[in-house]
């Protein structure tokens, strides 16, 4: 059940239609249902590992809290880990490692064949269980009160607007809007509309659109491209995979706070970042920040030496890469921001640019985006082979065809409205800045998108593109 | 002043749940509805030839000519076949006829039978002779359905129980039908956005071209399923009970194809002729510019190899007429 879909709103619609007559923990039943229904919709055999990672988590919680020991605490916080992590490992990274380890094998001499599973990946996994970790891990360090009611903390975990594809969020923020009762009010009606506009705006114009010229350049031999076609394709996939990840966050944020919820916000123009550490603060911000709070401090975080924080920030980034998916190109990825973090790092006190405030920042932020876009080739490509082939021909061949050309031009007009969105949302400092513009303004705004949703999505719709993860 | 004070309190609640915001945006689309509407056969020339088929069909079924002949098709027709030479080698054969072309674009047996059906057959006097043009792949069921021209221009709201149920199957499917029928705006939509991005953008059709074959490349299934032709089964028992005689062409592309032997028996069981150019007989790859339709110079050819085919069949039938 896609959120661009018909189906989705009609279901949505029978649930609110339902929602609002029912009282606080009617509503939270009816919610726990239609998660279900929701995730279900997809696959019903997968209910199976969201109610087992549910169960365990809700029980880990619990007696982590009920005991003082600190041996204790810790087994019961590792079996939630596990369980966890073994969920993700099964069905995410088995046959990736069953693979390597067997090519490894046979490289050394000794050819061994490990069976692989011939199962799917269950959509948004690598979501809920980091959702359930980051609740126990919580409980253990003090940070949130276990909860005792089963059914409120399953619909924490599977609650459907953001269960998928995230915001992942922390107990700290979810949980207590669960376990209260919630009321909607103009404010919450006002910016859901903005969110849910906004968000299918961004992954039905930009994002499917964008898709169509990805798809085009990526489906060819680099060698049968220019350099600036691969640029182009570059680019393309770089606001698809924004407008289409952004989205559908958006979406979600907006759709929960129809029904009283508020999510966090997870992006917060991030190509408009001035640096590798602006951007990860911009981008993806649940999980940047779940990496940071629950690994990147854990290890030691910026504490120690200038070589230890390097270590943390690289580690942390690579696993970061490797949540993304059981290939070496998102590793790849992950290492590259890794580098970039602790370049930045390193040399962040020492560079010293002129004092032209637009100037330097328009340079950080068109050079921030460029090394950003360096990492979507490692992400969209098939392999790292077809990444270096193409990044060769940029390097190389930068020959503008008439279809470098016209597609580069077909992006700059589905594009630039949306970074000149973005750019208000920077000076205004907050990602719902159209909330605070006169509604005349912002009727503009959402006639705009409300025309091009109508007139400007492609044929063809595309998946959303973290399912996949 | 006291209904000052409360208009305006009537005005901050709609201000307070952004209602002047959303109104402003829903005028502009009724704006877009109402403007499309007085202008829909100019928003391109696909929907001018979509509104005008019906008109078309009419002119010829109420020719006084023996034979009256509809062809059906896409753009392979259209590209393939110049209707004006047609016609006039047809009737320098010695038949007497009149005929008219129906070529909406990306469109399949599965529309071609609601057309067949709505529009060619639905007079009391149907024409003599209906041409289907197409490739196998046209010729099968299923694959993508065009909202926009099938429900507002080839459609009936009395064919969405038979096309939802045994085709369709979701609400998205119907919801779509009804918007495509009721609403100019949705019918249109990719019409205009074809006609803004050409003029928007430079190079457009080129792009777009390029970007239509990778994704007709990448749409296509790795294990084909098999075909089964209901719709054009359809048709063919349509026309048989309307006693219309039915010519099957299967139109050259630049990839040879094999015409099913399902298709041969369905056109053999209901007494259709086929004209073959499944090999392309003739037709070499770059007579297709685009890999699928003939270029200017290979439909002039292309028309005085059909017109010698199909003039027999007519004059046949005038003398027959005549006797």
């Amino acid at each position: 059940m896609l959120f661009h879909t018909i189906t989705f709103w009609l279901f949505f619609a029978l649930v609110t239609g339902l929602y609002f007559r029912l009282p606080h923990r009617g509503q939270n039943r009816l919610l726990l249902v239609a998660s279900y229904v929701f995730y279900g919709w997809w696959d019903w055999r997968f209910l199976s590992l969201i109610a087992v990672s549910t169960l365990v988590d809700f029980v880990v919680g619990l007696r982590i809290a009920a005991s003082r020991r600190p041996a204790v605490r810790r087994a019961w916080l590792c079996a939630s880990i596990s369980t966890n992590l073994g969920l993700l490992g099964v069905f995410k990274y088995y046959n990736f490692f069953a693979g390597e380890l067997a090519e490894l094998l046979a490289w050394i001499g000794l050819p061994t064949s490990l069976h692989s599973l011939n199962i799917l990946l269950p959509v948004g996994i690598s979501f809920y269980t980091f959702q359930t970790l980051s609740y126990t891990i919580d409980v253990y360090r003090g940070q949130t009160q276990p909860t005792r009611r089963l059914l409120d903390f399953g619909l924490f975990v599977s609650f459907f607007p953001q269960l998928v594809a995230g915001p992942i969020e922390r107990s700290g923020r979810l949980l207590p809007q669960i376990l209260q009762p919630r009321q909607v009010r103009a404010d919450d009606f006002r910016a859901g509309l903005h969110d849910v506009l906004a968000g299918l705006y961004r992954k039905v114009v930009i994002a499917d659109n964008m898709a169509l010229i990805a798809d085009t350049v990526f489906a060819q031999p680099a060698r049968d491209l220019s350099g600036a076609e691969a640029l182009i394709g570059v680019y393309a996939f770089a606001f698809q995979i924004y407008g289409d990840f952004s989205g559908y966050s958006l979406i979600a944020k907006g759709v929960a706070r129809w029904l009283g919820f508020r999510l966090m916000d997870n992006f917060n123009a991030p190509y408009l970042a001035t640096s590798p550490s602006d951007f990860w603060r911009r981008w993806h911000i649940s999980l940047s920040s779940w990496l940071r709070d629950y690994l990147y401090i854990p290890l030691g975080g910026s504490r120690g030496s200038p070589a230890g924080t390097h270590r943390n920030l690289l580690v942390t980034m690579l696993l970061g890469g490797l949540w993304h998916g059981a290939n070496w190109t998102f590793v790849a990825w992950g290492a590259v921001h890794g580098v970039l973090l602790c370049a930045y790092k390193a040399m962040a006190g020492r560079l010293r640019l002129p004092r032209v405030r637009f100037v330097t920042t328009a340079l950080a932020v068109l050079v921030m985006f460029h090394l950003v876009c360096l990492t979507w080739l490692l992400f969209r490509a098939e392999s790292l082979a077809q990444a270096t082939e193409m990044a060769a021909r940029m390097a190389t061949t930068l020959h503008w065809t008439p279809f470098a050309v016209s597609a580069l031009l077909l992006i700059a007009f589905f594009v630039l409205p949306l970074l000149v969105v973005d750019g208000h949302i920077v000076k205004r400092g907050r990602p719902d800045s159209l909330l605070a513009v006169a509604w005349p303004a912002r009727a503009t705004v959402y006639s705009y998108w409300l025309l091009m949703l109508v007139f400007f999505q492609p044929a063809q719709s595309h998946a959303f593109i973290y399912f996949q993860f | 002043m006291h209904s000052s004070t409360s208009s305006s309190s009537v005005w901050s609640l709609l201000l307070r749940w952004d209602v002047p915001t959303l109104l402003i945006p829903l005028a502009l689309l009724a704006l877009a509805e109402v403007a499309i509407r007085h202008r829909e056969a100019t928003v391109s020339q696909e929907v001018a030839h979509l509104r005008a088929m019906p008109a078309a069909v009419a002119r010829t079924v109420a020719a006084p000519t023996a034979r009256r002949v509809v062809i059906v098709g896409n753009s392979l027709t259209r590209s393939g076949i110049d209707q004006g030479m047609l016609l006039e080698r047809i009737m320098l054969s010695g038949a007497s006829a009149s005929l008219c072309v129906l070529h909406p674009s990306e469109t399949t047996a599965r529309d071609w039978y609601y057309l067949v059906k709505n529009q060619v057959l639905a007079y009391a006097k149907p024409p003599d002779t209906l041409v289907i043009c197409g490739t196998q792949r046209h010729f099968a069921d299923g694959g993508d359905l065009r909202y926009d021209i099938f429900a507002r221009f080839i459609a009936k709201p009395a064919d969405w129980p038979e096309i939802v149920f045994d085709d369709l199957g979701s609400a998205g499917g119907a919801l779509e039908l009804a918007l495509s029928t009721y609403s100019a705006v949705w019918a249109n939509r990719e019409a205009v956005q074809r006609r803004v991005l050409n003029r928007a953008i430079s190079g457009y059709g080129p792009l777009a071209q390029r970007i239509n074959a990778q994704q007709r490349t990448q749409n296509q299934p790795a294990d084909p399923p098999e075909h089964t032709h209901k719709y054009l089964e359809g048709m063919l028992a349509l026309a048989r009970e309307h006693d219309v005689a039915v010519l099957l062409v299967a139109m050259p592309v630049a990839e040879p194809y094999t015409l099913s032997d399902d298709v041969r028996q369905l056109a053999d069981a209901h007494h259709a002729g086929i004209l073959d150019y499944s090999g392309r007989r003739g037709y070499e790859p770059p007579d297709f510019p685009d890999g699928l339709h003939l270029s200017p110079a290979a439909a002039t050819r292309f028309t005085r190899d059909f017109a010698a085919a199909l003039s027999p069949l007519l004059v046949h039938a005038t003398h027959q007429t005549a006797r």
